[in-house]
């Protein structure tokens, strides 16, 4: 992708300054090795941008890459964003794991090791910060968690953007293709692409604020600078897999949205009902739960078998009311686990298909 | 003097300085500026012997975002695709005022106190 905006850069650009440029990314992402793939894309299409805007205005690519600062400088100062966020110094919420968190401690330190810089053991001493007591309960800690709060948020509220992208891009893409033979389906194809960008970098937007899982805060762009030609120009924002790729997901997950939306809401409520019922019964409420039926019903409580009385009320023994409560617990607790990590690889799918590897720089 | 410690010493003043800069380019900037130009604008100014990493801004403007103290925008470029200008909101004004006096009074009780010194500082340190 970027190396066709390389190959088409004729102004300005030649093959030299796109060696230099390229080299000196390679480097920096080498730098980065360990980061986030989030922020190693952030820093990337930063350096790639500020270069090219510095060589445009005249600036050879040395003195460019040589006022930009070192790789290692530069990595230096991404890793201190990382820390940054991940210290709660800032507003937005980057919760990586400890074990992220360590290994950005140990990249800094690499990255400063001829320093001595007193970041380093300062990074060590807030970093690491111990998590609320709740936090530390195996299993049960996942209740003062807001990430997985989130994740659940994120899960059905979702749900809702997942269907407003599906049916823009539904909508769209049938329009275009239909009015493909009259030509003014290509800009609404281009439409189409950038749209979805958009609403994915927005998707990312809110996984990151409700999941804590940093996500890139810019988008790769289809530079057209420079090309000569509206179809050319054209046919470099209709050829970018990376748009297309991005088309495909919205369109995809619609129905995994659909289906992550019915599991967590169906457990959730039916974990809810359940502590309810149990805690209900446990403190003398049997009417909790009341079926009005003209015949009794029975039901099996952990093969204990419970029928309705004339009013429509079981009336539970304490250890069921407990297993009950338990039950339901478990099935809330479990909800928590399983929308946190959902969501996780869920960020992670869009994290995949919005990051942008310099690999495809260096491909030609 | 060993030169680590100049070095190590150049580097944090420079850490907490930068964004006092960056901060204050952006606010005397009667539109909104994209980080580019601050770049540009923070070397053409830096004095000689200072070296400012350009490339060092970015992360700060995301933390500097991210804080509230500036907001961005995509403006439009003659030059290539539209590119994202900040702007101090009135958090970062705040901010920005406190700094500038904190500032002033560092500068001040520094400078009373390495007067005494008798030394005149400069690159002959090293």
């Amino acid at each position: 992708m970027f190396a066709d905006i390389h190959s088409h850069n004729s102004g300005g650009m030649g093959k030299p300054h796109d060696d230099a440029v390229t080299n000196y990314l390679d480097e920096l992402e080498r730098a980065l090795r360990g980061a986030d793939s989030a922020l190693i894309h952030d820093a990337l299409i930063d350096a790639e941008t500020h270069l090219r805007a510095a060589i445009a205005a005249g600036t050879s690519a040395a003195a460019a890459i040589e006022e930009f600062g070192t790789p290692s400088d530069i990595a230096l100062a991404y890793f201190r964003e990382q820390l940054s966020a991940a210290r709660g110094g800032v507003k937005e919420h980057v919760a990586p794991s400890s074990a992220t968190r360590e290994s950005t401690v140990i990249d800094a330190r690499a990255a400063h090791a001829n320093s001595g810089d007193v970041f380093v053991s300062d990074a060590q001493t807030n970093v690491g910060a111990p998590a609320g007591f709740l936090r530390r309960i195996p299993i049960i800690g996942i209740y003062s968690d807001p990430y997985a709060w989130g994740a659940m948020v994120f899960l059905t509220f979702g749900f809702v953007l997942a269907l407003a992208a599906f049916v823009w891009v539904m909508v769209l893409g049938s329009l275009a293709i239909g009015l493909l033979p009259t030509l003014l389906g290509i800009p609404l194809l281009i439409v189409l692409l950038g749209s979805a960008r958009g609403i994915s970098l927005f998707f990312g937007k809110v996984i990151e604020a409700l999941v804590g899982i940093r996500m890139p805060r810019r988008a790769y762009r289809v530079d057209v600078s420079g090309v000569d030609g509206f179809w050319r120009r054209l046919w470099l924002w209709i050829k970018d897999i990376h748009g297309w790729l991005t088309v495909g997901f919205l369109i995809g997950n619609f129905p995994v949205a659909l289906f992550f939306f019915t599991v967590v809401i169906s457990f959730f409520a039916t974990g809810l009902a359940l502590m309810s019922w149990g805690i209900g019964a446990l403190m003398g409420f049997n009417s909790v739960v009341t079926i009005t039926t003209d015949d009794p019903i029975t039901i099996q409580v952990f093969g204990t078998p419970y029928t309705t009385d004339d009013q429509g009320t079981f009336h539970l023994s304490h250890f069921s009311s407990a297993l009950i409560t338990f039950f339901g617990f478990a099935l809330l607790t479990a909800t928590l686990w399983l929308s946190k990590g959902v969501a996780f690889v869920y960020a992670q799918v869009v994290k995949a298909i919005q990051v942008v590897r310099p690999q495809s720089l260096s491909q030609h | 003097m060993a030169l680590p410690l100049v070095d190590k010493i150049e580097r944090d003043l420079s850490n907490g300085t930068s964004w006092l800069v960056v901060l204050a380019a952006i606010a005397r900037s009667s539109e909104p500026i994209h980080g580019y130009e601050i770049a540009r604008q923070l070397s053409d100014e830096s004095p000689e012997g200072l070296n400012f990493k350009q490339g060092t801004l970015y992360p700060m403007l995301r933390t500097m975002e991210a804080e509230g103290l500036i907001n961005s925008t995509l403006v439009p470029s003659n030059e290539g695709p539209a590119r994202k200008c900040f702007r101090l909101t009135a958090d970062g004004r705040r901010t920005l005022s406190a700094w500038i006096g904190f500032w002033k009074d560092t500068d001040r009780w520094v400078n009373r106190v390495i007067s005494g010194t008798g030394l005149t500082g400069g690159s002959n340190v090293r």
